[in-house]
């Protein structure tokens, strides 16, 4: 158990000097978001060209992928089903609950946790395409059915194809990241000036995250005293943080994924809720209180969660 | 040459991104604080106190801080006289031209060239301790001496006690270097897991800082189209870049320094200008314009002279 906290206990160290730094006002609010806009538009964006550089395609595994895509539905649905009927939430929240307990906060932990566990970011980086593209896609377009307040003279087919073009071509993670598998399987030879610098500055991705993820954490904590859900929130951090990934296991043993792809799948789906989802459950009026705790206390039980599975599956 | 440019090209380019980022407005004016702030409190403290804890005694070389002081002595005086003499500066605005050409952007600029080149920043801890607690003290008290508005009650040796009792409590980087040092003396082992969790957060250092330097020329380059001071700027940047490293060269020669003390004597002294000037400059209202340019303008041509210097004297 000691050698799991080794590998991990920077991680946590980190997180818990961010919400300290917090806590003590030497960051303000808001400084946070500045912190993770390095992380998302800089640090990441230059690691993940570098690990897909070297990568190649064959990362994209048909059995890893598949094992994800189901765990991932079968999550989605049981939550859903859950919110509607045990505690009579509306559709809206329902779906808001199904994207907390299956989208992870991939940027901020889980490249972090990949960077300590197996040394780059690689294994992260199929899952995260298809969790952004795929899965964020349509569960947007479900709230979008769902809402009232959006026209429905709205052109809902072409809804799904812009926005995945939109995701592909706008956002530097996804973009940096296809175009390092590219340039890798084409073997193109990218300058020694370039990689280094590329190195140099995406190396910085872990620290500056997971910092910037307790200082989140810290920021919204206060607020959750006010907090009634509790049974709602326990049942999703539950399903987030155990049940996700159990599934996942149960489904990529039935695939035979070799042990670093199975261990890969299984943090994955064990990371912390995604933040983005309080930011859509705002924008559709839906539960963004709760989706807020629900990422501060996902990243906090994560501690026990993640050496837990981490032990287990070595 | 292209092997020096190979090494420093991580450097520029760290700088040059965060420069299109501030351009560009994906970094808005006062972003680039909250970075500084990361650099300043987390983790440069942090690689600080680890590369002290593990650094040898041998890094307080008699003949290598005198060759420093001597240098910056004659940098100090022969720019306060061209200043005063040639330039026609008030005696406020020489003294401030004094700091623009001594004082080292040792967090932002020297530290990261340092871990470039000597895969370490212990060489430059006994050379910014000496600067910050010496040399910016005895400035400081100078600037109040010819205050109109601050002149100080008299009791100049209690304003030297508390301002180097002030630095040494306030500033993290210079507590946590000495204390860094003090258990380094006293052999006290550190546990694994704590230098492995230093060392995680410190070396995301280097690049957070070059990049947030690159911000800060950015913001301030628009401005610099109405500058019209362009003869004692040029001045400036000149002592800064080549007449004091060239200073402390000539002196580390006659103490018969090693070649890699001589080597980070010189890249210490030929570093960019301090960005703390611009904020002295503006506190004792002297010419802050010209100050702030001289660090955008020194940061931008260190690209050519760092390369020259570490070309010549490898």
């Amino acid at each position: 158990m000691l050698a799991t906290l080794s590998i991990t206990s920077s991680i946590f160290i980190t997180i818990l000097l961010g919400m300290l730094c917090g806590w003590s006002k030497l960051f303000q609010r808001g400084h946070d978001q500045i912190l993770i806009k390095y992380v998302f538009y800089i640090a990441l964006p230059a690691n993940l060209f570098l690990s897909c550089y070297k990568a190649k395609w064959h990362i994209f595994n048909f059995a890893y992928l598949t094992s994800y895509v189901l765990a991932a539905l079968l999550i989605g649905l049981l939550s859903y089903f859950l919110s509607r009927r045990k505690f009579d939430s509306s559709s809206t929240a329902s779906l808001i609950n199904s994207l907390l307990s299956t989208q992870v906060g991939v940027g901020l932990f889980t490249m972090p946790l990949f960077m300590q566990v197996f040394k780059s970011t690689h294994l992260a980086m199929p899952l995260m395409l298809w969790q952004s593209v795929v899965f964020m896609t349509l569960g947007i377009f479900a709230l979008q059915l769902n809402d009232t307040t959006t026209p429905r003279q709205r052109n809902f087919v072409s809804f799904i194809p812009l926005r995945i073009i939109k995701v592909i071509f706008t956002s530097p993670v996804i973009v940096l990241s296809l175009l390092g598998l590219t340039l890798g399987s084409l073997q193109i030879p990218i300058p020694q000036f370039a990689s280094t610098s590329a190195k140099f500055v995406g190396d910085t991705l872990s620290a500056v995250a997971l910092f910037s993820l307790g200082l989140s954490v810290a920021f919204n904590f206060k607020a959750l005293r006010n907090l009634r859900q509790i049974t709602l929130i326990s049942c999703l951090s539950i399903i987030k943080l155990l049940l996700f990934p159990l599934i996942a296991l149960a489904i990529g043993y039935t695939f035979k994924l070799s042990a670093e792809y199975l261990l890969a799948l299984v943090l994955f789906c064990a990371s912390p809720t995604a933040a983005h989802t309080y930011i859509i459950a705002k924008r559709y009026n839906a539960e963004s209180e709760l989706a807020t705790f629900s990422v501060i206390l996902t990243t906090i039980l994560s501690f026990i969660s993640i050496n837990l599975w981490l032990y287990w599956l070595n | 040459m292209l092997a020096i440019f190979n090494t420093t090209s991580i450097l520029f380019i760290t700088i040059l991104l965060g420069f299109i980022a501030g351009i560009s407005g994906l970094f808005k004016r006062g972003d680039d604080q909250v970075l500084i702030n990361y650099v300043f409190y987390i983790a440069l403290p942090l690689n600080l106190f680890l590369a002290c804890y593990q650094t040898k005694w041998q890094i307080f070389d008699p003949s290598y801080l005198s060759s420093y002081s001597l240098a910056m002595l004659v940098t100090i005086v022969g720019t306060y006289f061209i200043s005063r003499k040639l330039l026609h500066a008030k005696v406020n605005t020489s003294q401030i031209n004094t700091l623009a050409t001594s004082q080292v952007d040792g967090a932002y600029f020297t530290m990261p060239l340092f871990l470039l080149i000597f895969k370490s920043t212990a060489l430059a801890v006994p050379l910014m301790l000496t600067q910050n607690l010496v040399f910016f003290t005895a400035s400081l008290l100078l600037l109040q001496l010819y205050n109109e508005q601050s002149k100080p009650t008299g009791r100049y040796l209690s304003f030297i006690s508390q301002r180097s009792w002030q630095v040494l409590i306030h500033n993290p980087i210079i507590s946590l270097s000495l204390l860094g040092l003090a258990l380094n003396f006293m052999q006290f082992p550190l546990p694994n897991m704590l230098t492995s969790n230093v060392k995680f957060i410190g070396s995301s250092a280097s690049a957070v800082a070059l990049f947030s330097l690159g911000m800060t020329c950015a913001f301030y380059l628009n401005g610099l189209k109405q500058l019209k001071q362009i003869i004692p700027l040029a001045s400036l940047s000149l002592i800064k870049l080549l007449i004091f490293p060239l200073c402390a060269w000539l002196i580390g020669r006659s103490f018969n320094l090693s070649h890699e003390l001589l080597l980070a004597l010189v890249l210490l002294c030929a570093s960019p200008a301090a960005t703390h000037t611009y904020i002295i400059a503006n506190k004792y209202e002297s010419d802050a314009q010209v100050a702030t340019f001289n660090v955008v303008i020194t940061t931008l041509l260190s690209f050519v002279t760092i390369n020259l210097w570490l070309y010549w004297l490898n």
